[in-house]
């Protein structure tokens, strides 16, 4: 009796021991294995297992028999991701993953070998994460080697948006086909690639996202997008556009990306960097894959990023059919009016418009303006930009600017001046040359005289001053006359004149006394005559710079030219004004009367 | 009328023509504000507009004094007033000098 009472108590131990251990939820590896719409061995099975698996990391492998590819086309809808979960396409056999993007500006790539396509037709969306409760966490979940093809849904072949309390945070997609056919040359629209919102730390990384309308849709934080093919074949050779290449906002870095063929190439807004990317050519950057429209079309209201000082930041931005960068500011209508805002715009050390060299090219060209800043109203709202700085002194700063079609730099206004404000485009040192028209245009430049008239126009002084009715729409910066010059071995010395910008006083919050200066800037030219307007040449070799506090008259400055000079050599100048950063907000960070703030400051300096 | 009496008077003369050069000196040479080349200080300030380009001028070989100095010349303005005190003097000692004759 004591011995079974002893067996007795030792079994039941065990067994609760093994009920202990097999309750608790071991990650696991689900198999498909075939290419049925439902049923064991599907996919739509294995995804409903996994998220039945709550709180493990499983994983979903391929092994359809037969040869491949093989084409999964689900009859409804396949079920939301909620827990984290790698699929990976590539584990069906033959199947591989290549390099799509091995460096920028590489003469070859290694394709993807994919086995699988997920064909979108009747699906809302392919591979959708929308968790949204305190159990689906599909965080540092994973989707790979697929050919994902036709869904008609804003949520993507891959769409991120959990609702709330669910998450999804660093997930990775790559390896992947979006948009195209199984080899990557030929289209098979989705109408948005991927989709990504309401999710951080993820990263979109060696896919081909081609012949979609939408490539990729992203808003969200720190969010990177890199080493993708995006409008190209898969070889990144040829064209197979996307509509919007990229759409970015909220956080998002793209770098070192492919991004030609497309429609517009990239369109951001907030808070977005952009970085090492060639938007226009392929992926050897030896030939032009235009974008049709513009390269890039910020419509950003803050902080963003285009470009940086080094090599490793820079992008080319070059035979695109529009602009090669288009800053555009416009307003909506609907319901109500809304207004269109651009500001705080960084665009460093770019080649817009040139080779991957840095050199003019024929066909490298943008087929308009290197770089346009303009604002726009189409529904009687308002539309303003400022802030926009390009170019710089560090090293590395300045972009080269070269062999566009019409102007290297324009800035303008595309409404009634009551509407819209183009003021703080900043232009500090770039490289600008060979550009067809001109290297800096302040457009309806009519009179062409290099002296404001009374009234304001594009790019002007102050932007309160744009609130008036303009009689005559040909405002400008004036700019500065040199008179003559002499060389002699590395010192230039330049006399000039300089009529200042008129301010007015009269206004709530601003007077001259707000003006520091006014920062004139010398540059060689490459030519004599470059560009289309007779006496108006480029500059394409920053010599130095220096501030005046106000008009000058037959004044003289000598330089030391980093570069040796020589006579018949040709020089240009432009003047950039120096407006104070206002220490006091209690009397001059006021808002004006119709609520914009002070043009010179970004923030005031609000004393402790 | 006493040699001292036209000595006190061409004293006279000459300081009210002195004076009036000093008047000329204030109005003339110093009515315009000239503009200067400043360093501001890192911090207090930002960027604004730029203007387009200008139109260029050709480079010519030589060495910077032949280029008139910063700043508007001022060397008219003392020929003017050294012209104006000459004749001013001579106009007083000829007022003089006819008075003495009479």
């Amino acid at each position: 009796m004591r011995r079974l009472f002893i067996f007795s108590v030792v079994g039941l131990v065990g067994f609760l021991c093994v009920m202990f251990m097999t309750h608790k939820a071991q990650a696991a590896t689900y198999t498909v294995l075939n290419t049925n719409d439902s049923g064991v061995g599907s996919l739509r099975q294995a995804i409903s297992d996994t998220n039945a698996s709550v709180g493990v990391a499983d994983t979903i492998n391929f092994a359809i028999p037969g040869t491949g590819p093989h084409v999964i086309t689900p009859a409804s809808s396949l079920p939301g991701i909620h827990d984290t979960v790698t699929i990976d396409g590539s584990t069906q056999p033959s199947a591989s993953c290549g390099v799509l993007v091995p460096t920028i500006a590489t003469v070859s790539n290694t394709p993807h070998t994919l086995e699988i396509t997920i064909d979108g037709t009747n699906s809302d969306g392919i591979f959708v994460f929308d968790g949204g409760s305190a159990s689906d966490n599909a965080n540092n979940s994973v989707i790979k080697g697929f050919n994902l093809i036709n869904t008609t849904s804003y949520k993507g072949a891959i769409g991120v948006l959990p609702g709330f309390g669910g998450q999804a945070n660093n997930l990775q997609f790559n390896c992947n086909y979006i948009g195209t056919d199984i080899s990557g040359t030929t289209a098979q629209a989705n109408t948005t690639g991927i989709y990504l919102y309401n999710t951080t730390g993820t990263v979109v990384s060696n896919n081909l996202i081609s012949g979609n309308q939408n490539g990729i849709s992203a808003y969200t934080n720190t969010t990177t997008i890199q080493n993708n093919l995006i409008g190209t074949t898969s070889t990144g050779m040829s064209l197979l556009g996307n509509s919007v290449g990229m759409n970015l906002g909220l956080g998002v870095s793209a770098h070192d990306n492919i991004v030609s063929g497309n429609t517009t190439g990239v369109q951001m807004t907030d808070s977005t960097v952009l970085q090492h990317n060639l938007i226009g050519l392929n992926l050897a950057g030896t030939a032009v894959i235009a974008n049709s429209g513009d390269g890039v079309l910020n419509k950003g209201s803050s902080s963003v990023i285009i470009g940086g000082s080094t090599a490793g930041e820079r992008n080319v931005i070059s035979g695109n059919g529009g602009n090669g960068i288009n800053v555009l500011a416009e307003d909506g209508g609907g319901d109500g009016c809304s207004s269109g805002a651009v500001s705080g715009t960084n665009i460093t050390g770019n080649y817009i418009g040139t080779n991957i060299s840095g050199s003019t090219a024929a066909g490298f060209g943008n087929g308009q303006n290197g770089i346009v800043a303009h604002a726009q109203t189409s529904f009687g709202c308002s539309a303003t930009i400022n802030n926009i700085t390009i170019g710089g002194d560090a090293a590395g700063e300045p972009n080269t600017i070269a062999g566009n079609t019409l102007d290297g730099i324009r800035i303008y206004q595309a409404g009634p001046s009551s509407q819209t404000s183009v003021f703080g485009v900043v232009i500090l040192p770039n490289s600008i040359f060979s550009n067809g028209q001109l290297g800096i245009n302040l457009a309806l430049d009519t009179a062409n005289n290099g002296v404001a008239d009374a009234d304001l126009g594009p790019n002007v002084i102050n932007s309160f001053l744009m609130s008036y009715l303009a009689t005559n729409a040909n405002y400008y910066i004036n700019r500065p006359t040199i008179n003559s010059t002499s060389v002699s071995g590395n010192q230039l010395t330049v006399n000039y004149n300089y009529q200042a910008n008129e301010v007015e006083d009269n206004l709530p919050a601003i007077s001259a006394v707000d003006i520091v200066g006014y920062r004139l800037d010398f540059y060689l030219n490459n030519d004599t005559q470059d560009g289309a307007y007779t006496g108006y040449a480029q500059g394409k070799t920053h010599l130095g710079s220096f501030v005046v506090d106000g008009s000058e008259t037959n004044a003289t400055h000598t330089f030391t030219s980093p570069i040796p000079l020589i006579g018949s050599q040709n020089i240009t100048v432009t003047s950039t004004v120096l407006w104070k950063t206002i220490p006091d907000p209690g009397t001059n960070c006021q808002d004006d009367q119709w609520g914009n703030g002070p043009p010179y400051t970004t923030t005031c300096i609000f004393e402790n | 009328m006493n040699i001292y009496y036209h000595i006190s008077q061409i004293k006279s003369l000459i300081i009210i023509a002195a004076l009036i050069c000093a008047l000329f000196v204030s109005l003339f040479l110093t009515q315009k504000a000239h503009a200067q080349e400043i360093t501001p200080t890192p911090g207090t300030y930002s960027y604004g507009s730029t203007s387009e380009f200008s139109p260029y001028s050709t480079l010519v070989q030589g060495s910077s004094a032949t280029l008139a100095p910063t700043g508007e010349s001022q060397g008219i303005g003392y020929i003017a007033i050294g012209l104006l005190l000459v004749s001013s003097i001579g106009i007083s000692l000829y007022v003089v000098r006819a008075r003495m004759s009479a």
